[in-house]
């Protein structure tokens, strides 16, 4: 499997745990997806708009009080039209 | 007083007068906001999110699809805004759906901006307050945002929903695990030769035992330990063993079901005559490079987890209770050698004065602020700081204690998490 395939089966994998109260499954399955996501940011770093950055440190004060379902939101509706959306290139499964 | 708001309290009245009463009774210092961080509106409850800001009906049918296509009942706990509860009742086999709510004041908030006038009026929907609940009921589904912001009452039945909501995902975890499929396999030989623990069943009746944990209110106790009658029993887990014979108790039995190496090793690698004549129970997922190490009787176990379905056949009736702690098949394995009486110590489920573990042993630490996941409250009222595996473990022991009535449990600490069932030992 790639990775960009690995990654959009986390994203997905996420999104559907946060939703289903299933928080540890989908907080691993987040890390995976950041991991994936890091490198690529710093290559682009000079690409990514400041709407980005905010989509960024929004998702992550969420995870941090436990918003769960705000970060599902986040990663399926606001992400995929992002310019880091784009990094990902990530189809979701539906 | 609003429209919506008036429907929807009429309609709790007439239904559930004395539930109401205690709704509308609630206060909170919950910081509710109505949102609109998306196409569609939401309320925030201390900053969460209780449903999608942008397709709440999306999210309701994936929260729904937990319930099986035909099944006649269903049990919510946390309604949200009341999209869970309306999917559901649009399915015609659904002939009771039982909601629970888990925050009385945020249903009572959520009463003015939104409208739950359709799902309250349905004669299938029977309304609960989380606290006149004792178990869990299935088959359940969850608004999941309700359970990050549940009352002190609601507590406990939402830990048993986390739990049961993260099953299958565990289950899977240890299942897919080579290692510890390969590191069973090879532990063949032992299993064909140990003694196997039913031998020990029912060979002690109506005995007091002594549970020990490796919590840290166990240090507060060993000379009580040590003190004890002739005739009550020590069982002791694989991690609190080092600390008790620093302590100068020896106990009569070590459980252990760690498949990792180095750390068993570590707290098991006990060089002591005395210790030649204690059994380990353990399960045969432990590395057999500790079972060969330990120098007493060994009597093998195992619990209900698939990965012990091949050795389950060999050892059919060597069954001890397990859901994830060590302390889980430690009190089992006295309960089913004939306890009438079942002391804990160390048994803390949580971090009292920011320890990890008790003095002394393997991995005994201050408690890192970050891990902190958590909380439960203690036998004093107050909350204590614990982890999510904790909490299960927690929930799982008095879950066992509930099904054991004839067995009675003390908790010898109140520093440590409550746990339900228990009495506290006056010292």
């Amino acid at each position: 499997m790639s990775d960009k395939k690995e990654c959009a089966d986390n994203l997905a994998e996420v999104i559907e745990s946060f939703r289903l109260g299933r928080e540890g499954q989908g907080s691993v399955a987040f890390t995976k997806v950041i991991a994936y996501l890091m490198p690529r940011l710093e290559q682009h770093m000079a690409e990514l708009t400041q709407a980005d950055v905010s989509l960024l440190n929004e998702m992550s004060a969420a995870q941090e009080r436990g918003d769960f379902l705000f970060v599902a939101d986040m990663l399926e509706y606001l992400l995929p039209t992002s310019t880091l959306g784009k990094l990902f290139d990530a189809q979701y499964s539906d | 007083m609003t429209g919506i708001k008036s429907q929807n309290i009429q309609i709790l009245n007439e239904r559930w007068p004395d539930l109401w009463q205690t709704i509308s009774n609630t206060n909170s210092d919950l910081e509710i906001k109505l949102v609109q961080d998306g196409p569609q509106q939401t309320i925030t409850v201390n900053g969460i999110h209780l449903s999608s800001c942008f397709n709440r009906q999306k999210e309701a049918a994936l929260q729904a699809s937990l319930i099986p296509e035909y099944a006649s009942q269903a049990w919510v706990y946390g309604c949200g805004l009341g999209d869970l509860p309306r999917v559901l009742l649009q399915r015609k086999d659904i002939k009771n759906l039982n909601v629970v709510l888990l925050n009385k004041a945020m249903f009572l908030d959520s009463l003015v901006s939104f409208d739950h006038s359709d799902w309250l009026s349905d004669p299938r929907v029977h309304l609960h307050l989380a606290e006149t609940q004792d178990k869990l009921n299935a088959p359940l589904c969850s608004a999941a945002a309700c359970l990050q912001i549940a009352e002190t009452s609601a507590v406990r039945i939402r830990d048993m929903v986390l739990l049961e909501l993260a099953t299958p995902y565990l289950n899977k975890r240890i299942h897919e695990n080579e290692t510890l499929k390969r590191q069973i396999s090879e532990n063949k030989d032992f299993v064909n030769m140990d003694a196997r623990v039913a031998e020990l069943f029912d060979s002690k009746a109506k005995a007091t035992f002594y549970v020990i944990g490796a919590g840290p209110t166990l240090s507060e106790y060993f000379k009580y330990i040590n003190d004890r009658p002739k005739n009550v029993l020590v069982i002791a887990v694989d991690a609190a063993l080092k600390p008790l014979l620093n302590n100068g108790v020896l106990p009569d039995y070590v459980v252990s079901i760690d498949p990792t190496r180095d750390t068993v090793f570590a707290y098991l690698d006990i060089d002591s005559e005395k210790m030649a004549i204690a059994p380990l129970v353990y399960f045969p997922i432990v590395h057999g490079d500790v079972l060969q190490h330990w120098k007493g009787p060994r009597y093998i176990a195992c619990s209900d987890s698939p990965m012990y379905e091949e050795i389950a056949r060999i050892i059919p009736k060597s069954r001890l209770f397990s859901a994830g702690s060590v302390l889980h098949p430690a009190v089992d394995l006295a309960v089913k050698m004939g306890a009438q009486h079942v002391e804990l110590f160390g048994a803390d489920f949580s971090y009292p004065n920011g320890r990890t573990h008790v003095q002394g042993a393997l991995y005994s630490s201050n408690l890192d602020a970050k891990r902190v996941q958590t909380w439960v409250r203690n036998g004093n009222g107050e909350e204590v700081a614990s982890a999510p595996n904790l909490v299960g473990y927690l929930r799982d022991l008095e879950q066992y204690i509930a099904n054991h009535q004839d067995v009675s449990f003390h908790n010898s600490s109140r520093k440590a998490a409550e746990i339900l069932g228990t009495d506290y030992i006056e010292l």
